[in-house]
């Protein structure tokens, strides 16, 4: 490129002026360039003038071929095969002609060299396809007619750019004879070396056999399910309920001292859990006695529910609760006796 | 030297297609492979393509003799080729080999029958595998018609007008992770070649058809069906440069 060469002549004259600006900068002000070496011209105080006071101007000018660039860019996309219109290129080729003497630096040059490429080749390819087709290939037309085309048999009608799962399968089906596809074959046993599994006899271990079964019976006499002891226990609590109820001649028997155990926290909250089951069963009934106090009575199996309405409520007994009650009923000895395994593991 | 007897115990299956290597005699030095042992090595090696198959990427030459041959590479040739002999005897399969050298897939020659659309018999595609054909196809169209290259850019926009964003690795509703399938799976069963062209700003990528599917497609089928899908009695002549490459195939073939 001509226009190249010509700044490359210019910079080397660049450099002895740049010395004589050292030196004037130190007696003078910005402004002024008091030249003192006799090498240099008018022409060249005017380079370093246009280099130095033009930041702003080759931003400018880089500006402005990046917005060239993209707006090719954009227009070739757009137009896909056929090349961009020849007007558009014409246009923006006049509008990069414009802004070219404002290029004063290799740097612009450089982008302009990269715009009026991309123009060659842009028109180019419109040369190309308006020569060698009679019909355009537009890649955006024919999606669309591709879109159409497999909707056509569909009942449900989507929106344009939709296709549903549906068409792709029976587009997919009515080409698939286009492709000269081979399936492979998964086989279950492994494709290469594979023989018949033998079968692994194991040596009878006879001697472990007879161990095992020796301790296995002593086990099982213990080996209560949970659900079985709980039932015992609920039974148990039963038959005392009802014979606290009768000691005291029929007479209601107070709630707590019938539930908590003083020796032991945790048993009395079992003994709450096993209540609830009794009450849950109506076995027992739980009221108001006196004082404000819960009084809890046995029922017999099968009773209709006692006048008033069936509620359900939550009872809880935290570890202080249970000691201020320990402590204010004066409760000495529980009314359900701690169970005899459970007693055991409590001293070991 | 001895021969070791070839066990007939594993009589209840087809004959000597998938007999363990390990019952091959053992080779004689001067180079030769007997007839039996180059059957049975054959019979191994189809069973290696028919499986590598599904997964559609190229078997590789050295992977086969590593598995299959073993001790017998150097007789490789021989043994491919009565591998190919079978594969078309009892398939129609046909083995080819793929420019890079040393790779191989398999196209079968049967013959479809293009005229009905639902002809599901000889339509050899699994079920999971159909919507991705379409795809396919519409991808591969798309680039011979604009002349067996289509940058990125109107990749792009053609693949937005059917639904579908490149870059996306969302869920597509019907194929998925989008752009992981375009440009790693259908590249690397051969469908696609994609290369990077760095001459313009910023480098973008450039769609050809893979060799898989020139073997596996005719031009002149894609131009007929694009031909079906413009409609108006379109006729492939009319589109002058791409009938011109379809002539030049067929003269090819």
């Amino acid at each position: 490129m001509a226009e190249g060469s010509k700044k490359t002549k210019k910079k080397r004259p660049q450099e002895e002026p740049s010395a004589a600006t050292d030196d004037a900068a130190d007696n003078a002000t910005d402004n002024e360039v008091a030249v003192s070496t006799a090498s240099t011209t008018s022409s060249d105080i005017r380079t370093i003038l246009d280099v130095q006071m033009s930041e702003e101007a080759n931003k400018e000018v880089r500006d402005r071929y990046r917005h060239l660039l993209q707006t090719v860019q954009e227009q070739a996309d757009k137009a896909g095969q056929a090349g961009v219109d020849i007007a558009n290129i014409h246009t923006m080729v006049n509008e990069a002609n414009q802004a070219f003497p404002a290029v004063k630096r290799p740097r612009e040059a450089a982008l302009d060299t990269q715009f009026l490429k991309t123009c060659g080749v842009l028109a180019k390819l419109n040369i190309e396809s308006s020569q060698s087709n009679l019909t355009v290939f537009r890649p955006s037309e024919f999606a669309q007619k591709l879109v159409y085309f497999m909707q056509r048999d569909s009942e449900i009608k989507r929106a344009e750019n939709e296709v549903d799962y549906a068409s792709w399968r029976r587009f997919g089906r009515a080409v698939s004879s286009l492709f000269k596809k081979t399936i492979g074959i998964e086989p279950m046993l492994g494709a290469l070396e594979w023989e018949k599994p033998k079968v692994v006899r194991k040596a009878r271990v006879t001697e472990k056999d007879k161990e095992t079964q020796k301790k296995t019976p002593t086990e099982v006499a213990n080996a209560v399910s949970g659900e079985e002891r709980q039932t015992e226990e609920v039974l148990r609590l039963y038959k005392i309920l009802n014979r606290r109820y009768r000691e005291s001649g029929n007479h209601p028997v107070c709630f707590f001292s019938f539930v908590v155990n003083p020796d032991s926290y945790p048993l009395t909250a079992e003994n709450l859990f096993h209540t609830s089951f009794l009450v849950r069963e109506q076995l027992a009934v739980v009221e108001e006695g006196e004082h404000g106090i819960p009084v809890i009575s046995p029922r017999e199996q099968g009773q209709a529910t006692v006048g008033g309405i069936s509620s359900q409520c939550i009872v809880s007994i935290s570890e202080k609760e249970w000691r201020d009650i320990v402590k204010t009923f004066r409760i000495t000895q529980s009314m359900i006796p701690t169970p005899a395994s459970r007693a055991k593991k409590r001293k070991s | 030297m001895p021969r070791r007897r070839i066990v007939e115990d594993s009589s209840d299956e087809e004959p000597s297609q998938s007999q363990p290597a390990s019952q091959l005699s053992q080779s004689q030095g001067g180079g030769e492979i007997s007839d039996q042992d180059k059957k049975v090595l054959a019979g191994n090696v189809c069973n290696y393509f028919l499986v590598s198959d599904c997964k559609k990427i190229p078997a590789k030459r050295s992977d086969i003799v590593k598995s299959v041959l073993k001790d017998h590479g150097r007789h490789f040739k021989e043994v491919m080729a009565e591998a190919n002999r079978i594969m078309e005897r009892v398939y129609g399969y046909k083995v080819v080999e793929l420019e890079k050298k040393n790779q191989f897939i398999m196209i079968n020659t049967l013959m479809m029958n293009n005229q009905d659309d639902d002809n599901l018999l000889l339509a050899p595609t699994s079920n999971s595998e159909v919507a991705n054909i379409g795809l396919v196809t519409a991808i591969l169209a798309g680039i011979f018609m604009s002349g067996q290259v289509m940058q990125e850019g109107p990749m792009r926009e053609y693949l937005k007008k059917l639904g579908i964003d490149i870059d996306s690795r969302e869920e597509h509703p019907t194929f998925g992770n989008v752009t992981r399938y375009i440009h790693q799976d259908l590249v690397r069963q051969q469908y696609l070649q994609i290369t990077l062209n760095k001459d313009v700003e910023p480098p973008s990528n450039e769609y050809r058809w893979g060799e898989r599917a020139h073997k596996e497609l005719s031009k002149k089928d894609i131009l007929e069906l694009v031909c079906k899908v413009y409609g108006n009695q379109t006729r492939p002549e009319d589109w002058v440069a791409q009938w011109k490459i379809v002539k030049k195939e067929e003269k090819e073939s």
